[in-house]
């Protein structure tokens, strides 16, 4: 399904590979990815639907490994595997970590997806009949984390299964989050209105713990890991909206010695500009 | 040329006129039944016919289960067994392996280690497109006793190939198992067989820095092999506790020294030496540290006993210190919870 692609040919890609195997729909213009997605479900005329974003990959048993899980335990919604990060290249970098000791269904899943994303979009199959009862991805969400409020909306209605084994296959990209999102911060606003949804899954007393501990992981991530990131590139602005978005998202005494530490390295970098700036001039 | 060492099995060249398999997968196993069954039908499931692959299983007198049985139930006649009439200790029985094995390409799979599907394949695909080379290594899997995948071993470059100064990097401690490795037949009745000297550790590495010395090695970027780390092989282990395993590091370090490094066609700095020799004995107090936090100070002390005779750089002598004032800490610690003991005793 692809939502007119403007550098390259997907097109002559599926004709390559796929013979008249695989069957290739283009978009009459540029939707969006959250209504390319919606697309994809409504195309979809199989019981169970796997979603495999073109640059993720599956390894050699992931279907037969999960419609066994679908057999085994008709209730379930959805089954995901372990997944396994890897770079431009498709060298691997890491793998996610072990959910469960065995293959089964997830105690406790709803809680636990709730307070952090644990899974990336190619290791999951749903139930088409799922998607027909809860809709499609929120097209509210303009930025990031539209699948995980959806894993969580899952998780609030239906058992789901794990897999042990590492069977899918998640391309990070060193520009995941675009340089706009990270800058404005949009991707923070995003995470606050889903952790504001999810509370509806709770009753009060938990639902606000739940906000809490889910606000307190997604600052410790934005202020770990994606701030580091636009520093890295240079991008000082965004390192510092995403400190500044986290904080509105916890003030733990965690968030705030991170944030403090990160502030350091940016003012660290700073000064190393400006001595270089000085010198060459 | 053959050089003749007293510590390294000679392993007899094959007949050319034989006909032989390709491959030799070779499985030296000892009470590791359980864990064969992974193994061998990892190899059955890629398996390229009897013409082409040899499977065997050699066994160094298990005590504790049946892997015969093993092998015959998942094997039937497509997996050869052989037991050693008596236990022979696992480095002559890896010569064992080697002797036995009547293929070009040797995979020498320990009966707890198991590969992905694709590993005879890419690895094959190396040995085509790189005549020159001995040896071929991947990437590897390190998983725990269960199964379940841990962690993985560093990505050495970007792409699949000729392992760029292969050398140095094996010689330097470049993560590699003996399930990732594939070597020649040609090279191991060229080198010799595993130095027997080790007792408990290491012969691998020194193995594959000496084949690194000769010949070129190639590299594939993909996890394909699997090594399981067991319980055993935790900081309660005798081998590890009594510093035997710190000691063959020291050892296959020095045989490296003296054997390897002077017959180099292009010479090693001293450099490079002193950082491999920081390297191992910053590994052993990495594990003192382990039992330290264990409460294992006999044990602690072996280690830093052997990383002081490997290093003084002044790196180890700063996690040395270190590690004393965590022993100094401990033993104040234990001192003062005591104290009201000894105080109510005098009363």
């Amino acid at each position: 399904m692809d939502d007119y692609s403007t550098q390259d040919d997907p097109r002559a890609v599926v004709e390559e590979l796929g013979c008249n195997r695989v069957k290739f729909y283009q978009q009459p213009h540029n939707v969006g990815y959250i209504s390319n997605f919606n697309t994809c479900l409504k195309r979809s005329k199989g019981k169970l639907v796997h979603l495999l974003h073109g640059d993720d990959c599956v390894r050699e048993g992931f279907y037969a490994c999960l419609q066994l899980a679908f057999e085994k335990q008709p209730s379930i919604g959805a089954a995901f595997s372990r997944n396994i990060a890897i770079d431009e290249n498709g060298n691997w970098q890491w793998f996610s970590k072990l959910l469960r000791q065995e293959s089964g269904i997830l105690e406790n899943w709803l809680e636990q997806i709730s307070i952090i994303n644990l899974l990336q979009p190619p290791s999951i199959v749903v139930r088409r009949d799922v998607y027909e009862q809860l809709g499609g991805f929120d097209s509210r969400i303009s930025c990031c984390a539209e699948d995980w409020e959806m894993w969580v909306r899952i998780a609030a209605h239906f058992s789901v299964w794990y897999e042990v084994e590492p069977l899918a296959l998640y391309r990070c990209h060193s520009s995941s989050l675009t340089g706009r999102c990270a800058r404005t911060g949009q991707n923070m606003r995003d995470l606050r209105k889903i952790m504001e949804m999810n509370k509806a899954y709770f009753s009060t007393p938990t639902a606000t713990e739940i906000s809490r501990k889910a606000g307190n992981s997604w600052a410790l991530y934005a202020i770990k890991h994606i701030s580091p990131k636009m520093l890295a590139t240079g991008d000082t602005t965004a390192a510092i909206t995403q400190i500044q978005e986290a904080l509105k998202c916890s003030q733990s005494w965690e968030t705030l010695q991170e944030s403090f530490f990160m502030f350091v390295k940016i003012g660290k970098f700073w000064i190393k500009q400006f001595v270089k700036t000085t010198l060459t001039s | 040329m053959s050089e003749q060492y007293t510590y390294r099995a000679k392993i007899q060249p094959i007949l050319e006129a034989q006909s032989r398999p390709l491959w030799s997968v070779m499985i030296p196993s000892f009470n590791c039944a359980d864990y064969l069954r992974k193994t061998l039908a990892s190899v059955l499931a890629q398996d390229l016919g009897p013409e082409v692959m040899q499977i065997e299983v050699i066994d160094d007198c298990s005590t504790r289960d049946d892997p015969r049985a093993v092998v015959e139930e998942m094997g039937g006649d497509r997996i050869d067994f052989y037991q050693q009439p008596k236990n022979v200790g696992y480095i002559k029985n890896f010569e064992t392996c080697l002797q036995r094995s009547r293929g070009h390409l040797v995979h020498l799979l320990h009966g707890d280690d198991w590969i992905c599907h694709g590993f005879y394949q890419r690895m094959q695909v190396l040995f085509d497109e790189y005549p020159n080379i001995g040896a071929a290594i991947c990437r590897v899997l390190y998983a725990d006793e269960k199964g379940h995948w841990k962690s993985f071993s560093p990505l050495e470059q970007e792409s699949s190939g000729l392992l760029i100064n292969a050398f140095q990097k094996v010689y330097g401690g470049i993560h590699i198992q003996s399930v990732g490795m594939v070597v020649r037949r040609k090279v191991y009745e060229h080198l010799g067989g595993f130095d027997n000297r080790f007792v408990c550790c290491f012969e691998d590495r020194e193995m594959w820095v000496r084949i690194a010395a000769h010949y070129p090695i190639a590299y594939e970027v993909e996890p394909l092999a699997i090594y399981r780390s067991l319980s055993s092989e935790s900081l309660t282990k005798r081998t590890i506790r009594s510093g035997d395993y710190a000691r063959d590091m020291l050892k296959g370090l020095k045989i490296i020294e003296d054997d390897i490094l002077p017959n180099l066609s292009q010479p090693i700095d001293s450099k490079t030496i002193s950082s491999s020799r920081e390297n191992i004995a910053l590994f052993v107090l990495r594990l003192a540290n382990e039992l330290v936090d264990n409460g294992d100070i006999e044990a602690t002390l072996n280690q830093i006993n052997c990383a002081l005779r490997c290093s003084n750089s002044l790196r180890v002598l700063r996690e040395v210190i270190n590690i004393y004032a965590r022993i100094g800490k401990q033993k104040l610690k234990i001192s003062l919870m005591e104290l009201p003991k000894v105080l109510s005793a005098d009363t």
